[in-house]
């Protein structure tokens, strides 16, 4: 990845933090506690790559990857978006950025109006940002992304109920290609799905990726799907980045305990990556009020008082290769 | 050809075993069975190039209930009988001479009335018809000021969540637990004699839509809250659609029916409390006309009630029928749009 330099950054994060509010159960509602969805989180993604972000149930990735479109305010650091700075942004002025950001959903269900048409749906947003009227040529347009998407034209008329899960899905992508984007969230795309249609989706995702010049952020709890798609992949633990590196190179050597350890509970027929499942102890701590030093101390085989007290820093162990945590150089050893 | 009336037949099948299946507690073989049909239904459906569409699905569903038809069909007659008789009968007129006549089938003949006549002489079914018109019209416009009222404070209490949220709230609960009838009573009682018929009219219309509103009101806020979570309202803004166009488009498609539903439910109420008022005497009083009004002087006292009961037969027989029907309906539509009774 020693090209990363030259490449065309689409995103950047600066320790950028997204706070909820707990809610309170007072009427007046004082000033509470708060859930530490992101906490500091930066990095960048490049134009035309797949970023795999990957991290237990909890540890904010949705959040992440809806704050990055501005679907949530930070709370604090800075989004750059194709070279603006939208941290801030109005909903007015981002909203002609819109059209070169999308996101797909999860769930093939409650992502979809039920009360619309396929057509309505895939034509919601090119006639937001009028770029198209009513019309023929408007239908000409969506048939030809359904087309892109696997969907056959009679489908334009139909309903969401009218649809399997993994058609449903095509829909989605469909919509947000619609506006030609740049840079695509793809949330838990394929988690809903039997396994045999989650390989239909991901070839789609791949092969629309090449067609249209894409760049995904691609979010999944599935480590074995994201290495599948990945060119670099991020780790999350409660709120923060841990690790993050090329896909293979972060497979096959991790450097992060919390990576290594999510990597052993993958199931695989790959002889070469013997070894134990490593079982974490404990749960997942908090998110409002973090555990002191490395927020992974409390389950970490190899935590020391170090961990307690010290918050690791985000460093360059290897080239392109960042990790957080005071013991990198023993994971290897670790199992 | 042979082979579409084949296909045309399979399909019945599968249909009729979804039917059979559906909503019963299943072995894994009756399971498969199940499974089997739907997707024998999906099949037919892509081949026959069938649009369904939400309101379609709806209407499938509230005529597949036996209960809900009746219902319509009953109701369907009370409109025609109140809305629609009265404009072809003659006035009705007070006749000393065929005062307390009993009802009569013969209704045609001289001195003959279907439904009798009361003490003044006056024809109970002309009468009924006629207090039928003022009960279903102050029920529908107390119904439209508290849908308007309703949608209004539920919909901003659930889009614009927070301190407005809260406030409209709190508002929603002081009227919730206003004393109304004490308020009506008195407020009858106070000023009524000073009011003309069509103004005491007005006011029970007012007092009964400004207090009805609340139960759809909390409901609206449920679901518009819910609503706005969903992935495909994030959708639209990820795609930049403006607020307005997503109320417009997204939200209000989505609680309509909702709001029909509780509409017809509050229809049915709005009918029972006027009748009730008119009853006690604090609503529609003479020279006007109402259901409850009629029941009221079918039941003056207790030789009235024993010697001349269609006095109270037949008005009482129209407000339960009435009632029951839109309820009826109500229950039917509110099944019909209910997204687990998904019938193809
Ligand atoms: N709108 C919100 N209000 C309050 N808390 C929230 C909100 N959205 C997310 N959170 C909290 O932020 C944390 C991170 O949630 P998030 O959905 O980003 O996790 P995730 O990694 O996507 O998990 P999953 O794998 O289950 O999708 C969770 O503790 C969640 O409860
Ligand atoms: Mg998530």
């Amino acid at each position: 990845m020693a090209s990363n330099t030259e490449r065309n950054v689409v995103v950047e994060l600066r320790d950028l933090k997204k706070y909820f509010p707990v809610k309170s159960q007072t009427l007046i509602g004082g000033m509470g506690d708060t859930v530490k969805a992101n906490d500091g989180v930066s990095f960048k993604i490049y134009e035309g790559e797949t970023f795999g972000l990957v991290g237990e149930s909890g540890c904010g990735k949705t959040t992440l990857g809806r704050t990055i479109i501005r679907l949530e305010k930070p709370t604090g650091g800075q989004i750059l978006f194709d070279g603006h700075d939208i941290t801030r942004m109005s909903n007015r002025n981002l909203r002609p950025l819109r059209t070169d950001m999308q996101i797909i959903f999860q769930d093939p269900y409650g992502s979809l109006d039920p009360k619309q048409t396929v057509g309505q749906i895939i034509g919601e947003g090119l006639l937001a940002h009028k770029m198209f009227k009513k019309g023929p040529e408007l239908e000409e347009y969506i048939l030809d992304i359904m087309d892109k998407c696997g969907l056959d034209d009679y489908m334009i008329h139909r309903y969401p109920h009218q649809f399997s899960g993994g058609q449903r899905q095509r829909i989605g992508i469909a919509r947000s290609l619609a506006l030609d984007p740049k840079f695509v969230v793809c949330d838990e795309a394929v988690s809903a799905l039997d396994v045999s249609i989650q390989s239909q989706i991901l070839n789609l995702l791949k092969r629309l990726k090449d067609e249209e010049n894409l760049t995904y952020l691609f979010i999944s709890h599935d480590l074995s799907v994201v290495k599948h798609i990945s060119d670099r992949i991020g780790v999350m633990y409660l709120g923060e980045m841990v690790e993050l590196g090329g896909a293979e190179a972060l497979y096959n050597d991790p450097l992060h305990p919390y990576t290594k350890a999510l990597l052993s509970a993958v199931p695989t027929t790959d002889v070469q990556r013997k070894g134990e499942k490593i079982i974490l102890k404990g749960d997942i701590p908090s998110n409002v009020h973090p555990p002191s030093g490395c927020r992974f101390h409390t389950r970490c085989p190899l935590a020391t008082e170090k961990c307690r007290q010290e918050v690791p820093i985000w460093e360059e162990a290897k080239p392109g290769r960042f990790v957080a945590c005071h013991h990198y150089e023993q994971t290897k050893e670790m199992g | 050809m042979a082979d579409k009336k084949n296909r045309k037949e399979q399909h019945y099948v599968a249909e009729d075993q979804i039917e059979d299946l559906q909503g019963k507690e299943l072995s894994a073989e009756e399971q498969r069975r199940l499974d089997e049909a739907r997707e024998k239904e999906l099949e037919r459906l892509e081949r026959e190039d069938v649009v369904i569409s939400p309101a379609r699905m709806v209407w499938n569903n509230f005529k597949a209930r036996k209960i809900t038809m009746i219902g319509a069909g009953m109701f369907l007659f009370i409109i025609l009988f109140s809305l629609l008789l009265p404009v072809f009968l003659p006035e009705i007129e007070t006749d000393m001479a065929n005062r307390r006549v009993g009802p009569s089938l013969f209704f045609w003949r001289e001195g003959h009335y279907l439904f009798g006549t009361d003490n003044h002489g006056r024809d109970v079914f002309l009468r009924v018809a006629d207090g039928g018109f003022v009960s279903l019209y102050v029920g529908a416009v107390a119904t439209f000021i508290s849908v308007i009222i309703g949608t209004i404070i539920g919909s901003v209490s659930g889009y614009f969540h927070g301190i407005i949220d809260n406030i409209l709230q709190r508002f929603t609960e002081i009227v919730r637990a206003f004393p109304f009838l004490p308020l009506v009573i008195t407020l009858s009682a106070a000023i009524g004699a000073d009011l003309d018929e069509d103004e005491r009219i007005f006011l029970i219309m007012v007092i009964l839509g400004v207090i009805g509103w609340t139960g759809l009101a909390r409901l609206l806020r449920g679901q518009i809250l819910s609503l706005r979570e969903q992935e495909f309202i994030l959708a639209a803004r990820a795609m930049g659609v403006k607020n307005f166009q997503i109320i417009a488009k997204h939200i209000i498609p989505n609680v309509i029916s909702l709001i029909i539903v509780s509409a017809t439910l509050q229809f049915a109420a709005n009918i029972l409390v006027e009748s009730g008022l008119s009853f006690l005497g604090f609503g529609v009083q003479e020279p006007g006309n109402s259901w409850g009004l009629l029941l009221r002087q079918g039941t003056r006292d207790s030789s009235v009630i024993q010697n001349q009961p269609w006095l109270w037969f037949f008005p009482g027989l129209f407000i339960l029928a009435t009632v029951l029907s839109i309820n009826f309906i109500g229950d039917g539509l509110r099944d019909a749009v209910d997204p687990r009774n998904v019938r193809r």
